[in-house]
């Protein structure tokens, strides 16, 4: 291997790009609402949610084909990550959050500071060990998991499962959602999972192909656990009440730059990482061999 | 020490620092089911007339009107309130009890008494009704509501607590419950 990094400049444009595309989506699905000003039956706003569910992830998916056609990655094993993301959500996460800790009940009422540290340690903490798990006890010893940056592939990969499996969640149990409130929170979702999953496929990534102390990846997680909660206490306070209007944008607004701070970390993070590696002697730790 | 032996030891570090991340999960659970305890006992004194009450923060408090005293009604849960009334003591708990029920009937044909029973709740002797009834006023599917009313004599006055639940949460709404019952304080004169 080269280094603990190559450079993908491709996967930052992609990941700019389909959250331009995310944006665009969510501005279509509103123009439509205003314009044309739809009539539903239940049946087809319940319908109409769930395929509203699938276009994020698609979006990711088809700048996903942009970035192997750039530099391979097997297809298939993203498409299992994505399965396993959302059957862990399906199987674990939500079960766990709404049934057994039931949240919903007690949470997003309770004082601030609980919102922020039940957030952490219950929501957070699941959500991205969920991911965490379904990279590290499936494909991290793959052949195929060959580079640092395989880390927030794959990673980012379960998150979107997991992401839409939230979001069909989330239409099934209010019966349908309104076409624009819907497009924010579903991308809103989506966008946000994606980047603190980036931040823990970053740390997994190290952890592989590094010689890193052994709380490392546990303080990735509990980074992008805390990152995770953050997210839901100013959604839910950007969005109290109706989630249309103005607070439901500065919401999609902070979803994307949330999004796209964590991104330019991690590529100032690996930046740093390939200068650090360049600059060091031959032979050296994380040297050219 | 050879290819084999950095990949070995490079295993083992993998296997010990996953095990961690699981045991910060395990932490993490356990230390949110605490807060969740904590953040559900929490409330507030509230006092209307010679009544002082502990109602679960957050919950809407409303004062009443007539017999009513006040009802705190849970936020994330509409259908779910604590009622509590005031009335003079005319007569024994179970006969005030079975009138009451009786207007109640009147009023709404779905109300059904499910058993009535004499309780000691703190240490004090008391009356309870357990009923049923359906909430037809909200939007969709009317919902079938739980119940249970608490009377307690306190010199001339009897004080009647109740909780009313979705069928679904009324037990698991039973515990805070009578939390709330055994906060309620009467103060004769005040």
């Amino acid at each position: 291997m080269a280094g603990p990094w190559r450079q993908r400049d491709s996967i930052w444009q992609a990941d700019v790009a389909s959250i331009l595309v995310l944006i665009l989506f969510v501005l279509l699905v509103f123009g439509v609402e205003q314009w044309l000003q739809p009539r539903f039956t239940p049946a087809s706003l319940l319908a109409t949610g769930i395929v509203m569910t699938l276009v994020p992830a698609g979006i990711w998916l088809a700048f996903f084909y942009r970035r192997d056609r750039l530099e391979p990655e097997p297809k298939y094993l993203v498409a299992q990550m994505f399965v396993l993301g959302g059957l862990l959500a399906a199987a674990i996460g939500i079960p766990l959050v709404e049934n057994i800790f039931r949240v919903s009940q007690w949470l997003y009422t309770s004082p601030v500071w609980a919102q922020l540290l039940g957030g952490l340690l219950i929501v957070g903490m699941t959500q991205e060990f969920l991911k965490y798990a379904a990279v590290r006890f499936s494909v991290y010893y793959s052949p195929e998991f060959d580079e640092a940056i395989d880390g927030i592939i794959y990673t980012t990969a379960a998150a979107i499962g997991y992401a839409t499996v939230l979001n069909i969640n989330f239409v099934i149990s209010s019966g349908g959602v309104g076409l624009g409130s819907g497009a924010i929170r579903i991308t809103l979702t989506t966008l946000a999972h994606a980047s603190f999953a980036g931040l823990v496929g970053y740390f997994l990534g190290r952890m592989k192909f590094e010689k890193r102390p052994l709380w490392w990846m546990p303080s990735g997680l509990l980074l992008a656990a805390a990152l995770n909660s953050l997210f839901v206490y100013l959604r839910g306070t950007l969005s109290q009440g109706s989630l249309s209007g103005s607070q439901a944008w500065a919401g999609l607004l902070l979803a994307a730059l949330l999004a796209a701070g964590v991104t330019w970390l991690l590529s100032r993070a690996i930046h740093h990482d390939i200068v650090a590696h360049e600059s060091a002697p031959p032979g050296m730790p994380g040297g050219v061999p | 020490m050879d290819e084999q032996e950095i990949y070995a030891g490079q295993v083992l570090r993998e296997r010990w620092s996953a095990l961690l991340t699981l045991g910060l999960l395990l932490i993490a659970l356990l230390s949110g089911w605490q807060l969740r305890t904590a953040v559900e006992a929490a409330s507030r004194t509230i006092s209307h007339g010679n009544i002082s009450a502990a109602v679960p923060k957050g919950w809407i408090v409303q004062s009443g009107a007539g017999d009513l005293v006040f009802t705190a009604r849970n936020p994330q849960k509409p259908d779910q309130l604590y009622r509590v009334s005031q009335l003079a003591a005319g007569a024994d708990l179970d006969t005030l009890a079975a009138g009451r029920n009786h207007s109640r009937t009147q009023m709404d044909d779905s109300f059904r008494v499910l058993a009535s029973e004499a309780v000691i709740v703190g240490g004090l002797e008391g009356y309870k009704i357990s009923f049923g009834r359906v909430n037809s006023s909200v939007p969709g599917i009317p919902a079938v509501i739980e119940g249970v009313d608490f009377y307690f004599r306190h010199g001339e006055q009897v004080l009647i607590i109740s909780l009313e639940s979705r069928l679904d949460s009324f037990s698991e709404a039973l515990p805070r419950f009578h939390r709330f019952v055994q906060s309620v304080r009467y103060q004769a004169g005040a």
